[in-house]
């Protein structure tokens, strides 16, 4: 293959990954679908909430919010997407209300609200790709988060956003090519 | 094919199940063009960076005791 990628285990790794928690919700043993939920993705949220809040207490304030979130919509699940994908919904949906929130508007000037503050310290290992990835807009930097950081294929990442699969892959594109040509530019 | 087109399907197969084979059209244009391969090998550069860049924060250890006793109540309906 000319061109294999370290992202090839994408397409099997959720394939029926929630289906015992599908099952729990059905059988209404709502605590018992929580913790698997909450074991499957505690980490995984709190990552997406990390790359969308860039603040490590308001990205587990957020996480929290989540979970709790959850915890109360689980009864009304209607399994038309996966419990997984259904949570990052509601993760995402979390992240968006705390960014735009009075409390962290007031650390912020107006024209910045689409630019997150810079992390007080660094939240990923590469730095470069951290510095890049704040410099795209909002929306390529959760496309881009939930693909790579989390793994998510783009008809999940479709249905997380409320957006088609054709609308994520060009997001995926420009933000992939706004990255390489950012990665150039600091050499 | 040319390198606009190639360099879109590119990026289409790197969105897209990696199981699947790639279009041999790209494969072969890329063989033959020295622009479309340093583009090639650029975004697979990026897409390993990006699959590695794993964040090195992690949650307190006083989530869960703080979640459990936030959804100590209210409880779902049943």
């Amino acid at each position: 293959m000319f061109f294999a990628t370290s992202s090839g285990a994408r397409e099997y790794q959720e394939c029926g990954m929630d289906d015992d928690v599908q099952d729990l919700l059905r059988r209404r043993r709502y605590a018992d679908a929580f913790e698997q939920l909450l074991n499957r993705y505690e980490a995984k949220v709190f990552r997406l909430a990390l790359a969308l809040l860039r603040d490590a207490a308001r990205a587990e304030d957020a996480t929290q919010e989540t979970f709790l979130k959850l915890w109360r919509a689980l009864p009304d699940y209607d399994a038309r997407a996966s419990p997984g994908t259904w949570l990052y919904t509601i993760a995402r949906n979390t992240c968006l209300s705390a960014f735009r929130s009075d409390s962290y508007r007031k650390t912020l000037p107006l024209d910045a609200i689409s630019e997150p503050a810079a992390p007080a310290r660094p939240l990923l290992a590469d730095m470069e790709v951290e510095r890049c990835l704040e410099r795209l807009p909002e929306v390529q930097r959760t496309v881009i988060t939930l693909f790579y950081l989390q793994e998510r294929r783009v008809d999940e990442v479709a249905r997380m956003l409320g957006i088609p699969e054709g609308t994520v892959k060009s997001h995926l594109h420009r933000a992939r090519l706004a990255l390489s040509e950012t990665i150039k530019e600091t050499r | 094919m040319n390198c606009e087109e190639a360099r879109a399907a590119l990026l289409d197969w790197l969105a897209g199940p990696m199981a699947a084979n790639t279009d041999p059209r790209i494969a072969n244009h890329i063989a033959t063009c020295e622009a479309c391969r340093q583009f090639a090998a650029a975004q697979r550069s990026l897409d390993a960076r990006l699959t590695a860049a794993v964040p090195q924060v992690s949650l307190s250890p006083e989530f869960r005791t703080t979640l459990r006793a936030r959804l100590h109540k209210p409880q779902p309906r049943t």
